[in-house]
């Protein structure tokens, strides 16, 4: 046997392992066995072992036992021994400071072996994983032998998604030779998924704005005293976008398994940019919220990811989702969709431009918008009336304010 | 006679041109028995017929037409298509069906009979069966039964001498069939078969003791099949051709015939001219059967239940258990049946009660207590010990227009009626294509407890709800016992009632107003999200305290009680799994081809991506139930072992 697939560990990090005990499973071409350890000790489970579904060579690193008031680095003093060496199927050596793989120059008391075969989890948790863009060999699994469950996988997101500053402290000896952050990479995954996966077509409109901006104008200090929220633009949009998606409820569906589902709740997204990326966190069921609160919950959800405290949950769901970039010099642009939805709102800014009113030229604050949409869900036809209907109440703010719309 | 005869040898010959792709069993030879008996019938007398059964549904009065569209499988058919040879039904006239299973004629002509006693009606019903019959268990339970109540009823034995290829005389150990009445103190004839002025004499007599009160009469008529037992079957090995030719010189027809013309009733030139009528008649059913279109295969389905759900207002209800305990007023399960029953009585007096020691004594588990003192003995009718036979006269009772709640006690006894549950019971008003009603009502005990051991202590839901056609219903609140009981007396398909043992003295509340409980609706008894857990009956309440005793350790369980397996609420199960990812199915009863393996295999199905875990199932052991309490505790899954199987799932 040269190398096996790394089932899961039996045991955890920091345990007491007695001689004989089991520590590992480790499934070979034939079976799947308990690998029992040979010595006795602390169990150290370094943040480079294997995930469950690795493969792992004989003679690979995969963990510790550590003697009493041993430390890993007193570990790593001792002894090299050049790797491969160790037949017994891929059990731990027992002992001290044995060698260790090239790529990984750590001595080992003990080493455990392992994969590249994506690890055993639940119908649930691989749904959760494709809707979250969650690589499910990335995730440590708490099932039975280490099957990946649905909570895995969401705090497998939740960790991909704000985990970027441990990332960088503990990779020092990382198999895994990155220097991108966490949320970077899941970032190049999903946004490459979506545009290798949806179909997108781009709308565009131009938007007369001298309206929308001088009600902003008018209503902002006003609003901010009476209910301490600072309304912006954004909100108008987003204000516009749940109408639209409620006159028009087949633009409020995704493409699911081979198929459309419609949602009976407005979740929208908002693009919320960071230091290191981007976060969608989702307003929800935003058909119930009147201006102000959807300018309150919009302002809760920046905030909150601001600061790093969102989760899985607040990320996912929802048809679609606004980029607003109307603070930058961009003028327009088209937006990749997220993964899980089928459409996204792009966003320029808000400036003055040439623009015909009643057959005349005139100066007019203009916002250009780009819809972009799925075109296994919605139609050049339907998407147009869609964004037709986004612009008609962006060019008609007051509605949007009043309460019941 | 010539009409049968005539339609016979045509359907032989369709037989062989290929026009009919099912069983044909040919009435040739026997004519006279049919037209004899049938000739004194009148409207609303009923006949109940075996596969032999051609000659009894023309001579009852179904059209021609209707019997060359049947056997050539068209939806002209008496029975649509759905039933053939076998299967004939036309009970606007009187004609019960034939039967591809002897015996069972036998018990529902016995039923039949009751259904015109307990709603004073002056029919006559008529069971017309081989001698084959005679040596069947239905044979010996009808006929005791309709002596003992003083039926009318003609029991008609066709002794034709070979039951299949099996002759008579080596079957029956006295083959006198007529001297058997008098074993149950019945009135008995035997008659010349083939004679038909002599059957019928014979019939007069007996419907018109029928009619007056006398009770049941036992005819056994003598004669012989001329044709091989089924068409296109060998008729050679068990009889010789001699012996047919002998009895071919004993015609019926031509005996009737001679009989005509020697007493010069009619000329020989009036029955050629009668002949040549007929004849016409035959080939122009046939051509029109030959151009009737063939049922739909949509179609297929339909027809399984009745199709009108019964007018009852369903109370609006998806959580029985809580909702019951907004009432204050309590009772026990058994008393919740017993209330739901009376009211019932009360208002239909088409609804009666068969079964041992529920008259007088008020049911061995007091379910008809009471009863007896106002309503008498006809609707509260002691059985001898016989569970198919009185099954049997609950089948023939509800195609007769009563409804019939059979009462076995324990569910393990009504194992000697499955025969007639499954078989007839279920089948019946698919095989009328929808014409016949079928409100029968079993119940019976079930469950594990008090030490019963294995002959009262099964519980057979998970087997009944298998076969089409049957609603299965397990309560287990007083509550849900009560609108449950409601529902199955107003409902118009076959219910098995099951209440286990163990909750019968169980103590809950029972509004007092009149409420009705859906079938197919599940409770959900404890919302919870974390997992999922379907029980039935008595593991509802264990599962309940094993909930109780995870949520102080933080685990919270949906507690799902679908209360029918027949149909299944699979759409409430679905959305709590859809909720939770995990599934646990706690049933006392088997776990092999059982009610959990069915819902697992339905959320495998269709809810496969709402699974975090492996669906899991706790049943009771693979043992019949033994007696010893330390026995027996080990067979039934208890409160611990639920706790020990949510705990386990939840963390998997």
């Amino acid at each position: 046997m040269e190398e096996g697939i790394f089932v899961g560990w039996l045991k955890k990090d920091g345990e007491m392992i007695s001689n004989g005990e089991a520590l590992f499973t480790l499934e070979s071409e034939k079976s799947a066995q308990d690998i029992e350890s040979t010595d006795s000790g602390t169990l150290h489970i370094p943040a480079y072992s294997p995930h469950p579904g690795a493969t792992v060579k004989v003679g690979q690193v995969i963990g510790y036992l550590l003697g009493k008031d041993e430390a890993v680095d007193s570990v790593r003093t001792s002894g090299n021994q050049p790797s491969g060496q160790q037949e017994n199927d891929g059990e731990i050596s027992s002992d001290l400071g044995l060698p260790v793989s090239p790529t990984n120059p750590i001595p080992a008391k003990t080493q455990i072996a392992e994969t590249g075969k994506i690890p055993a989890s639940s119908p649930r948790a691989r749904r959760q994983a494709a809707r979250l863009g969650v690589d499910l060999a990335r995730v440590q699994g708490s099932g039975n032998k280490g099957r990946i469950t649905e909570t895995d996988v969401l705090k497998a997101a939740t960790s991909q998604n704000n985990s970027a500053s441990r990332d960088g402290e503990s990779k020092k000896a990382a198999v895994v030779t990155s220097n991108v952050s966490t949320m970077r990479r899941n970032i190049a995954e999903r946004t490459s998924l979506s545009f290798s996966q949806i179909p997108h077509f781009y709308l565009h409109a131009e938007v007369d704005a001298t309206e929308l901006i001088r009600t902003r104008e008018h209503l902002v200090a006003f609003l901010e005293k009476e209910s301490g929220v600072r309304i912006t633009l954004t909100d108008f949009l987003l204000r516009a976008q749940v109408a639209a998606l409620r006159g028009f409820p087949a633009a409020n569906a995704v493409w699911q398994n081979d198929g459309i589902v419609t949602y009976s709740n407005i979740d929208v997204g908002v693009v919320v940019g960071l230091p290191e990326g981007l976060v969608i966190p989702v307003i929800r069921a935003a058909q119930k919220l009147s201006f102000v609160e959807l300018a309150r919950e919009r302002a809760r959800l920046v905030e909150t990811v601001r600061q790093g405290k969102f989760d899985a949950e607040m990320v996912s769901g929802g048809a679609t989702s606004i980029s607003n970039l109307g603070t930058t010099r961009t003028d327009e642009f088209a937006a990749i969709i997220a993964p899980h939805q089928s459409s996204m709102l792009a966003v320029g800014r808000a400036a003055p431009r040439p623009y015909v009113v009643k057959d005349r030229l005139e100066i007019r604050t203009t916002i250009r918008l780009c819809l972009s949409m799925d075109h296994r869900v919605l139609d050049g036809g339907p998407a147009a009336e869609f964004l037709g209907k986004i612009v008609e109440r962006l060019e008609n703010p007051k509605l949007l304010v009043e309460a019941g719309e | 006679m010539l009409l049968i005869r005539l339609c016979e040898e045509r359907l032989a010959k369709s037989h062989k041109q290929g026009l009919i792709p099912g069983a044909c069993h040919t009435y040739v030879g026997q004519e006279a028995i049919a037209v004899g008996v049938c000739s004194e019938l009148i409207d609303g007398d009923m006949v109940f017929s075996t596969h032999r059964g051609h000659g009894h549904a023309l001579a009852k009065g179904i059209e021609v037409r209707q019997l060359f569209a049947e056997l050539y499988g068209r939806v002209t058919g008496c029975s649509r298509g759905r039933g053939g040879s076998m299967h004939l039904f036309a009970p606007e006239v009187g004609m019960m069906g034939t039967s591809g299973i002897v015996g069972p004629c036998i018990l529902q002509a016995t039923g039949a009979g009751y259904s015109f006693k307990l709603l004073k009606k002056q029919n006559v019903s008529v069971a017309f069966f081989g001698d084959g019959a005679v040596n069947n268990g239905a044979f010996h339970e009808g006929l005791n039964m309709a002596s003992i109540w003083k039926l009318p009823v003609l029991f008609v034995c066709e002794n034709n001498q070979y039951a299949t290829e099996v002759p008579f005389s080596y079957s029956a150990g006295n083959p006198r069939v007529q001297e058997r009445g008098a074993a149950y103190g019945l009135a008995a004839e035997v008659v010349d078969g083939n004679d038909a002025r002599a059957v019928q004499r014979v019939a007069a007599e007996a419907v018109k003791r029928a009619r007056g009160g006398g009770g049941a009469t036992l005819i056994e008529c003598k004669t012989y099949r001329l044709r091989a037992h089924a068409e296109g079957m060998s008729d050679s090995g068990y009889r010789t051709r001699e012996e047919i030719e002998e009895w071919k010189t004993h015609c019926p027809i031509a005996f009737l015939k001679d009989y005509l013309i020697q007493n010069q009733i009619v000329q020989e030139a009036e029955l050629a001219s009668i002949q040549n009528e007929l004849t016409m008649q035959v080939e122009e059913a046939q051509s029109l059967a030959e151009k009737s279109p063939m049922p739909a295969p949509e179609s297929a389905a339909t027809h399984v239940f009745a199709d009108s759900s019964p007018r009852i207002e369903i109370y609006n209800n998806s959580n029985g258990m809580r909702l019951a305990e907004r009432s204050d007023r309590v009772l026990t399960y058994m008393k919740a049946t017993l209330e739901a029953l009376t009211e019932e009585f009360a208002k239909n007096p088409a609804i009666f009660v068969l079964g041992e020691g529920i008259g007088q004594r008020g049911g061995n588990f007091a379910t008809t207590s009471g009863l007896f003192k106002t309503y008498g003995s006809v609707r509260l009718c002691d059985t001898p010990i016989c569970e198919r036979g009185f099954v049997g006269v609950a089948c023939g009772a509800a195609m007769a227009g009563s409804r019939p709640v059979a009462d076995v006690m324990f569910a393990d006894f009504m194992l000697d009626s499955v025969g007639e549950i499954i078989n007839q019971i279920a089948k019946m008003q698919y095989m009328s294509s929808g014409r016949l009603k079928m409100p029968v009502l079993l119940r019976g005990c079930i469950g594990i407890g008090h030490s019963a051991a294995t002959h009262h202590s099964g519980s057979y839901y998970s087997m009944y709800a298998h076969f089409p056609g049957l609603r299965v219903v397990v309560p287990s609140t007083p509550h849900d016992a009560k609108g449950m009981m409601k529902t199955a007396l107003n409902c118009d398909d076959p219910v098995l009632f099951l209440e286990h043992r163990e909750l019968l003295n169980i103590k809950g509340p029972v509004p007092t107003g009149e409420y009705f409980v859906e079938f197919g609706k599940a409770s959900v008894v404890r919302e919870g999200k974390d997992l999922t857990v379907v029980a039935l009956a008595l593991m509802v309440h264990k599962t309940f305290q094993a909930c109780e005793i995870l949520a102080k350790e933080g685990i919270s369980v949906e507690l799902i009680d679908p209360r029918t397996v027949a149909p299944l609420d699979m759409e409430t199960i679905q959305n709590s799994v859809a909720k939770t990812g995990r599934l646990l199915i706690v049933d006392e009863s088997f776990a092999p081809c059982g009610v959990g393996a069915e819902i697992a295999a339905r959320i495998a199905e269709s809810g496969f991506e709402e699974l975090d875990a492996p669906i899991r199932r706790l049943n009771g052991l693979h043992t019949p139930t033994p007696y010893s309490p330390t026995l027996e505790n080990a067979v039934v899954p208890g409160v611990q072992e639920i706790v020990n199987a949510i705990r386990k799932l939840a963390r998997e």
